[in-house]
């Protein structure tokens, strides 16, 4: 079940009571009563301040069983950017970037979120965050996939509406699991490992390791 | 005539190198403007070098050669390591979400007009660069490579700003003649003393002026320069803390303790570094963490040259008592100065609200001042129990994740002073 804006408006005023045990925080704070009143069901994400791009020139290719560095960033086959406030990210047609959201973002186990880009930055050919989801328990910034797909560079301003999250209800009892994620208390965006499970052990075991 | 080409290539050639860190990432404006700054310098130079070929019929001209190149020489040699610490400005291991807040910071505390770069260095020891020849406005910071992304170590840049204020207050002058009148009347006051002074010195037993200019700077001048060094330290340990409280006294400890063999003529001891900050720390009502001066041992060794010399042995303890003798108004200028900037001491209730979200895992808004956010994340971060309700954070990369939000925290911080019109 999708919330309304008013119940995400709801969610986020409760959890910035000193009391919450297990709050819905999105940080920097949004404009909450424009959520309530906007009748809409999601919340505007903005860009953050950190890339990484894709490193075309010393790496063969990028296979699967190759896992992250230790710091998680994925050095090996990306180059890390900082652009700073009230500056632009500019990316080029058929390019592909790692982005963050400037909001912090944080889940109580009983709700769950999905990412999708803004379909004005869509209609001009950039698409963010092909359907992300974001598990329960989550808190972090989010790492963004943003693609070129159109004809001619696109300029993306730092602070810009660039994402829309939609937040569900999650049902079933509410325990103390909650997202394992590898991305869960990042500022940053990271390359992360490349998931693997019984079946790609035993189908493709050298890819395993 | 290669003396002046070869100059003439030199400084040529690094001002090619400037124009290729023209084509760095700067994550701000500062790092471009303090490399147009250096390139200033630089063609100023060069011109200088130019223009020398000009002066070829005269009589002196081979002693202008050797002045101007000489110079050009000592320019280079003053202004290379400058580039390598903007290059490093711009490497993005560095935390530049910090960079707005500690900038404003040393605005208040310094000059509304000051310029901060936030750098790192390939030696572990955090240093500023301060009054820059053709770079007044600008102050360098450089914290260690390995720690440049840790926010846990930016109290530290507190110390670094107090060597910029020290020099922007003309202080080592000030404390020159102090540190002087100090030692003379220690020496004049007791016998033992003197007499050890006559010894070492074989200062014949009529000589009455004691403090006639040969005998000042053949005895105790070194010990007026460490002391006053060793003053300059202690005033900027107390500026750290004086800005940014408890955290100060962590961020110290970690780089520091249980410190080194050897110690360093122109800091105090290190125990005595320790006592002074933690006496600062009582009359400023700060908490001090348990046990904490048991971290130090005291410098078991003095430096190699001062344990050779009897001299050198007498001057040091001459340099140790004359700063024992300032520490109570070094103390004192160090918390007016910053008062009058209207700087508060880290507020216990806001670290509290930030120590808080912490727990939650996340960044809190309204910090208000930097201080308050690294005084709660040095206690988030020496709390063993941190996050020990989300089993799925690990316990081997709580202390990582926790600096990450640490700094989105800063980040958060610097959008909030931004949205108050502060640049």
């Amino acid at each position: 079940m999708i919330l309304k804006g008013s119940e995400i408006a709801r969610q986020i005023e409760k959890g910035q009571s000193p009391k919450a045990i297990d709050p819905l925080v999105i940080t920097p704070l949004p404009d909450v009563k424009a959520i309530r009143e906007s009748g809409s069901a999601s919340v505007d994400i903005h860009l953050g301040t950190w890339f990484r791009t894709l490193r075309r020139a010393r790496i063969p290719c990028m296979k699967t069983s190759q896992s992250e560095s230790k710091t998680g960033g994925g050095q090996l086959f990306t180059t890390e950017h900082y652009v700073p406030f009230k500056e632009s990210f500019y990316l080029h047609p058929r390019s592909f970037a790692l982005g963050i959201t400037l909001e912090w973002v944080r889940l109580p186990k009983n709700l769950a979120a999905v990412v999708t880009g803004k379909s004005s930055w869509g209609r001009r050919g950039l698409i963010i965050a092909t359907a992300t989801g974001v598990h329960p328990g989550f808190s972090g910034c989010l790492t963004l996939e943003i693609t070129n797909l159109g004809e001619i560079p696109v300029e993306i301003k730092l602070g810009y509406p660039i994402c829309q999250l939609f937040i569900h209800q999650v049902l079933g009892k509410e325990d103390d699991l909650a997202d394992k994620s590898a991305f869960a208390l990042r500022r940053k965006p990271i390359f992360g490992a490349a998931p693997t499970d019984a079946i790609s052990s035993l189908l493709c075991p050298e890819e395993g390791k | 005539m290669y003396t002046i080409n070869y100059s003439i290539e030199r400084v040529s050639r690094v001002l090619q190198t400037v124009d290729s860190l023209k084509e760095s990432e700067f994550p701000y404006k500062q790092s471009q403007e303090a490399l147009e700054d250096v390139e200033r310098v630089l063609q100023q130079t060069l011109e200088l070098l130019t223009d020398t070929h000009s002066f070829a019929d005269q009589d002196d001209f081979a002693e202008l050669v050797q002045t101007v190149c000489s110079e050009s020489l000592e320019t280079i040699f003053n202004y290379l390591p400058l580039l390598g610490f903007i290059l490093r400005s711009t490497n993005v291991r560095n935390a530049f979400e910090v960079h707005g807040p500690v900038s404003r910071l040393a605005q208040k505390l310094l000059c509304p007009d000051t310029k901060l770069l936030v750098s790192s260095e390939w030696d572990y020891s955090p240093l500023a660069y301060v009054d820059i020849p053709g770079m007044s406005s600008f102050v360098l910071l450089g914290l260690p490579s390995p720690e440049s992304s840790n926010p846990l170590l930016i109290p530290l840049a507190g110390h670094e700003l107090g060597h910029a204020l020290w020099s922007n207050l003309s202080l080592t002058n000030h404390y020159y003649d102090s540190v002087t009148s100090s030692i003379q009347s220690d020496i004049d006051d007791h016998n033992e003393l003197l007499e050890l002074l006559r010894a070492l010195y074989k200062i014949p037993c009529d000589q009455t002026d004691m403090w006639s200019d040969i005998i000042f700077s053949s005895t105790i001048s070194p010990a007026v320069t460490w002391a006053v060094r060793q003053a300059e330290e202690t005033f900027c340990d107390f500026m750290g803390l004086r800005i940014f409280g408890e955290a100060f006294l962590h961020s110290f400890a970690y780089l520091l303790c249980p410190g080194e063999e050897y110690r360093q003529v122109e800091y105090p001891n290190i125990a005595i570094r320790v006592k002074n900050l933690l006496s600062a720390a009582g009359k400023w009502k700060l908490s001090i963490p348990a046990g904490y001066g048991n971290q130090f041992l005291p410098h078991s060794a003095s430096p190699p040259f001062v344990e050779e010399s009897d001299k050198s042995q007498f001057q040091l303890k001459l340099a140790d008592e004359a700063l024992s003798r300032h520490v109570n108004d070094l103390m004192d200028r160090a918390d007016q100065y910053v008062a009058e900037k209207d700087i508060a001491l880290p507020n216990k209730s806001v670290v509290s609200k930030i120590r808080k979200k912490f727990d939650l895992t996340i960044p809190a808004e309204d910090s208000q001042e930097l201080g308050n956010i690294l005084n709660a994340g040095w206690m988030a971060y020496l709390d063993d129990r941190l996050w020990s309700n989300y089993p799925h954070i690990p316990s081997d990369v709580r202390k990582d994740r926790l600096r990450e939000l640490i700094l989105k925290n800063i980040e958060i911080l610097d959008l909030e002073q931004r949205r108050l019109g502060l640049q």
